[in-house]
């Protein structure tokens, strides 16, 4: 499919107009990089130190992970760095947007894994591990590239949920947030079956827990064998099923069973939100994911957050008195100024007087403090020469706010003074901050931070990052000061007036509120929830509103009177109880089966030893050679960064031609690691050169403008019939070259630029059926050369099979000028826009108006009529009688006069189903479609001939109008 | 609206220009066509495929027999 769709880009970008978003490159990147025995680190201007820390991080996780699936790595793993997730979405590695929750992507072409340091050194190192695991298994399965499953010589795929499963398993193991899940899940009994998980973010967590399950219940050796059979199968349930002895369905039941066991007893010593606060939010109505950051107002009356309920991540205003929603002040996601909101780590807060609400957020190039007034929802965008921003914090009575910022390799906690746009670190260190909050009098920030033992160390890569707490800046002194000092996680520090710090804290195995008595230091946790609670607030009243997590997300809950509530008892989780106890497994990597005893054997070299092994191994040599010395000698060595080129993909498809029926193409690609260069050809070769048909495009994408050329050449030969003594063959041929550019304004809109030159001929010959001769009876030529222009723009989302909200449009003006007898000169304007209406999860409604006039003395014709890459299994009918002839074919009759125009210079315009190609004809066209589309069948599992399940299908109705008509003379 | 006249004017208004231009005998037709219908759409390892049964709406009256179609690629 993959392959397909390129060749139709290819087409796409030459002759005809496309929607899509941007990725834009606002900065150039100076690519160098490290090499470690098992990992190249590209990174680029003064991040050294990050690129070392990652070669580190690297080579310790895949000891791990090669450990677990009984595998070496045989090639370095391209590891690309990236300072910040702006830069990130820059990538040209991977096409798709990276949006605010991608942490890091693994691509199959090269088994490249591109990551970008967000501030957090434990996240980083989660984010290196995980993709490290889709980088082993795709090395480990499918030869590290995309060739084999493009060719269908692997037939397995790795299930999503034992993909991302393991990555989050063998990244960290187990945690109180993947505790937290599952919790929820077995005590809300809805846990899912095991291939259920692919069908949802599940995936990860879910998957995470069966992974957990089965190697507490078989061992860790386990997951090696697991994989070994699902190659050696070629099937994923069968390989387990080989592995472990059970079925997916019987699998299920005993990770189940494992679930109820671990959590039902926390019913018993545990609260539900219901019994200490009141929920504000109800996802059981809006059915999304996410209500985060809350922020009461100063005078306690509104609460502003966080939702995705729209689909999009929106801040919402809510009235606590009427217990209403108030008003959307803010739409995320859709336009330039709020491209993201930062929402994993946010920070909503009001100015002193409540006119004002600030929050940071990614405005296109660079992230920005957005302040916006709450009556009008006007705002003003202050952006900010760092990284990243995140979590605005506003002074209680000054213009100014401190926000955590990301610089770099490090991220502090700064000051920005509203009134003069001033910047102030007031950490400036190599710890992770985060969670800036002002102290009721504004004379001291409380911030989590990991520093704790690591205070005198400088160097990252020697920080212990695992653990966080809460520490104070005096702006008096400028001294930080720990307050919290636990083995547990805390966050979110908020200080009210009576001298009491709330914050939440992981202790024991689950997020509760805690309170922290700021003379006494005495703290207690005033919470003892069942599944988690985050980004707390306070009011000046004491009333909390947190973020609490149940039934598969985040509602928002009001907690009353927080500073009376007395101190509850948190028990250890069964997770938390037993962490840390061994879970020391063989290593299996070296073990050699059905190895043939020896009659004799030299032992002389031999060592007897654990985990030496491989060294008494027949090729020790080809073994230790993975430890290259002259690739790596503990140096990192900085290299400049060389554009080589290397193989994607080599791959055949079939495409449906609206003319010429269905082909078979030869696809192959090259790019450089970056990806900014890439070269494709598309190919169809017949009895030779000069018959086939073969595209060769060079894309640049270095820049912010990207730019193509294009080689191509098509020819088509037909039949035209036949009489007694000839065969009649007509041959279409078209050739040229086009340039084309983008530069994009924005992710949301852009200018196209570009002309093609072509020269297309139709040559009529006639074959004698006795003798074989040809001879060419017929000639004609046409040269044309066609600017470009166009203007679109492209905010839609897409659900599962096209877009189902925002809007899009297009604007294209192309010309071909007069140059000679044989040119074909005209003028054309298009114009499409649509709109698509989101009426609820999944189901939308789409309208779309296309309007076309072409001018000049050869105008372009429009062709109305049909779908594309449409096949009709019916009669088809001319006004009520059967009429098997399609329009598309008269374009091809001997007759027609005009078949290179036809051909090479018409426009076909779709969708109008229920009528043929060329149905209408025109200088003009109109179109307007009308479609409601719906979810229709879950899934359904098909048994035979083979255990296959088809999962989301969807259904759709649809009215579409058009005309097409010629202008008057 | 002379300038709308020469655009659009012609074979909206002289069905007999639609007729010779697609060998049609309807007094009414004309360069609009309606079509409607429903359909579905599955992934398949291959493609998404999307199999729709429509209809042609005859400016006179009446429907074409149902067409059924099977065409690749996502929603527009």
């Amino acid at each position: 499919m993959k392959a397909i769709l390129i060749l139709i880009l290819f087409v796409n970008q030459l002759f005809a107009q496309s929607f899509g978003q941007n990725k834009v490159q606002y900065d150039t990147f100076d690519w160098e990089y490290v090499v470690s025995p098992n990992t190249n680190v590209y990174y680029y201007g003064d991040n050294y130190d990050l690129a070392i820390f990652t070669s580190k991080v690297a080579e310790k996780s895949l000891e791990q992970i090669g450990k677990h699936l009984r595998w070496t790595s045989n090639k370095p793993i391209k590891i690309i760095v990236y300072t910040s997730h702006n830069d990130f979405q820059q990538t040209n590695i991977v096409n798709v947007y990276m949006s605010e929750g991608v942490g890091g992507v693994t691509e199959l072409y090269k088994n490249r894994i591109v990551i970008p340091f967000e501030g957090s050194y434990a996240q980083f190192e989660h984010v290196i591990h995980h993709e490290l695991v889709h980088a082993a298994i795709n090395e480990l399965v499918y030869g590290g590239n995309a060739q084999g499953l493009i060719s269908g010589r692997i037939l397995l795929q790795v299930p999503l949920w034992a993909n991302e499963g393991l990555a989050e398993f063998l990244s960290v193991d187990w945690d109180t947030n993947s505790d937290m899940v599952l919790r929820d899940l077995a005590i809300e009994e809805r846990l899912p079956s095991i291939p259920e998980l692919n069908y949802s973010i599940l995936a990860y967590k879910g998957g995470q827990s069966v992974w957990q399950y089965i190697t507490q219940k078989y061992g860790r050796e386990k997951v090696g064998e697991i994989f070994q059979q699902m190659r050696r199968t070629q099937n994923a349930e069968r390989g387990f099923e080989s592995a472990l002895g059970v079925d997916f369905e019987k699998l299920t039941d005993n990770w189940h069973d494992f679930l109820k066991r671990e959590y039902w007893p926390d019913l018993i010593n545990r609260e539900n939100f219901d019994d200490f606060s009141t929920k504000i939010t109800d996802r059981s109505k809006t059915r999304n994911f996410y209500n985060v950051s809350p922020s009461f107002s100063p005078d306690g009356n509104t609460v502003a957050y966080f939702t995705d309920q729209s689909g999009y991540m929106d801040l919402i205003l809510y009235e606590v008195e009427s217990e209403k929603q108030k008003k959307r002040l803010i739409r995320g996601n859709t336009t330039p100024d709020f491209e993201e909101l930062k929402w994993l780590q946010p920070g909503i807060s009001w100015s002193p007087d409540g006119k004002f609400i600030s929050f940071a957020s990614k405005s296109g190039e660079q992230d920005s403090i957005i302040i916006v007034d709450v009556q009008s929802g006007k705002y003003e965008k202050i952006p900010i020469d760092l990284d990243g921003v995140f979590t605005t914090s506003w002074h209680p009575s000054e213009n100014r706010i401190a926000f955590m910022g990301h610089k770099d390799d490090s991220s502090d906690i700064y000051v920005i003074d509203l009134d003069s746009n001033e910047v102030k670190n007031i950490t400036n260190d190599i710890f992770s901050e985060a969670s800036p909050s002002w102290s009721p009098d504004g004379s001291k920030i409380y911030f989590t931070s990991d520093r704790g033992v690591n205070s005198d160390i400088n160097a990252m890569f020697d920080v212990d990052f695992s653990q966080t707490d809460i520490y104070e800046y005096d702006f008096s002194d400028t001294q930080v000061t720990q307050i919290t000092n636990t083995s547990a996680n805390e966050n979110y520090p908020l200080a009210n007036a009576d001298g009491d710090l709330f914050y939440t804290s992981d202790f024991n195995g689950i997020t509760n509120i805690f309170k922290h008595n700021l003379s006494s230091n005495d703290s207690f946790p005033i919470t003892n929830v069942i599944t988690g609670i985050q980004q707390i607030d306070i009011d000046k009243n004491n009333n909390i509103i947190f973020s609490g997590y149940k039934e598969r997300g985040w509602d928002l809950y009001l907690m009353s009177n927080a500073n009376q509530v007395l101190e509850k008892e948190v028990k250890q989780t069964k997770y938390f109880a037993e962490k840390g106890i061994s879970n020391d497994f063989e290593d299996l990597r070296f073990l050699k089966k059905n190895k043939k005893v020896a009659t004799q054997q030299n032992y002389s070299s031999h060592i007897f030893a654990k985990n030496y092994k491989y060294k008494n191994s027949d090729n020790k040599e080809q073994k230790e050679s993975k430890i290259d010395s002259l690739r790596f000698n503990n140096q990192f060595i900085s290299r400049k960064y060389q554009t080589e080129f290397s193989v994607d993909y080599i791959s055949t498809s079939a495409t449906i031609d609206n003319l010429f029926g269905s082909r078979g193409v030869a696809n192959l690609a090259w790019s450089d690691v970056m990806g900014d260069h890439r070269i494709n050809i598309g190919t169809n070769l017949v009895i030779d050169l000069d018959n086939s048909d073969l595209v060769i495009q060079y894309a640049y994408l270095k820049n912010r403008t990207n730019f193509y050329t294009t080689l191509f050449q098509q020819a088509n030969t037909f039949s035209l019939g036949y009489n007694l003594n000839y065969d009649f063959i007509g041959q279409l041929k078209d050739y040229g070259v086009g340039f084309f550019g983008q530069y994009p304004f924005s992710k949301f809109s852009r200018i196209d630029f570009g002309a093609t030159l072509r020269s297309v001929n139709y040559t009529v010959k006639e074959l004698d059926i006795f003798t074989f001769n040809t001879s060419t009876i017929y000639e004609e030529n046409l040269k044309a050369i066609v600017p470009l222009t166009s203007f679109v723009f492209d905010n839609s989302t897409n659900g599962y099979t096209g877009p189902i909200d925002g809007f899009k449009q297009y604007l294209t003006f192309q010309f071909s000028p007069d140059i000679g007898s044989n040119s074909v000169p005209f003028q054309t304007i298009k114009f499409d826009m649509r709109k698509y209406f989101k009426l609820s999860r999944n189901y939308s409604f789409a309208a779309r108006l296309m309007l076309g006039k072409s001018m000049g003395d050869k105008p372009q014709k429009f062709f109305l009529g049909g779908n594309s890459q449409m096949m009709i299994f019916s009669d088809t009918q001319t006004e009520g009688r059967d009429d098997s002839g399609f329009y598309a074919q008269r374009v091809l009759d001997y007759d027609n006069t005009s078949i290179l125009e036809d051909v090479y210079f018409s426009e076909y315009v779709f969708p109008l189903r229920g009528a043929r190609y060329r149905e209408r004809v025109g200088e003009n066209v109109a179109v307007a479609n009308f479609e409601f589309r719906f979810p229709f069948v879950n899934y359904v599992d098909v048994s035979f001939p083979a255990r296959i399940r088809f999962g989301n299908i969807f259904g759709h109705i649809f009215l579409d109008v058009g005309a097409a008509w010629d202008s008057s003379r | 609206m002379l300038v709308l006249h020469g655009i659009l004017l012609d074979e909206f208004d002289n069905s007999e220009l639609v007729r010779s231009k697609y060998g049609l005998t309807d007094p009414k037709a004309s360069p609009v066509l309606t079509t409607f219908g429903f359909g579905t759409k599955i992934f398949t390892p291959f493609a998404l495929i999307r199999i729709d049964t429509a209809w042609d709406k005859y400016p006179s009256g009446g429907y074409s027999k149902p067409q059924y179609i099977v065409s690749f690629g996502y929603d527009w």
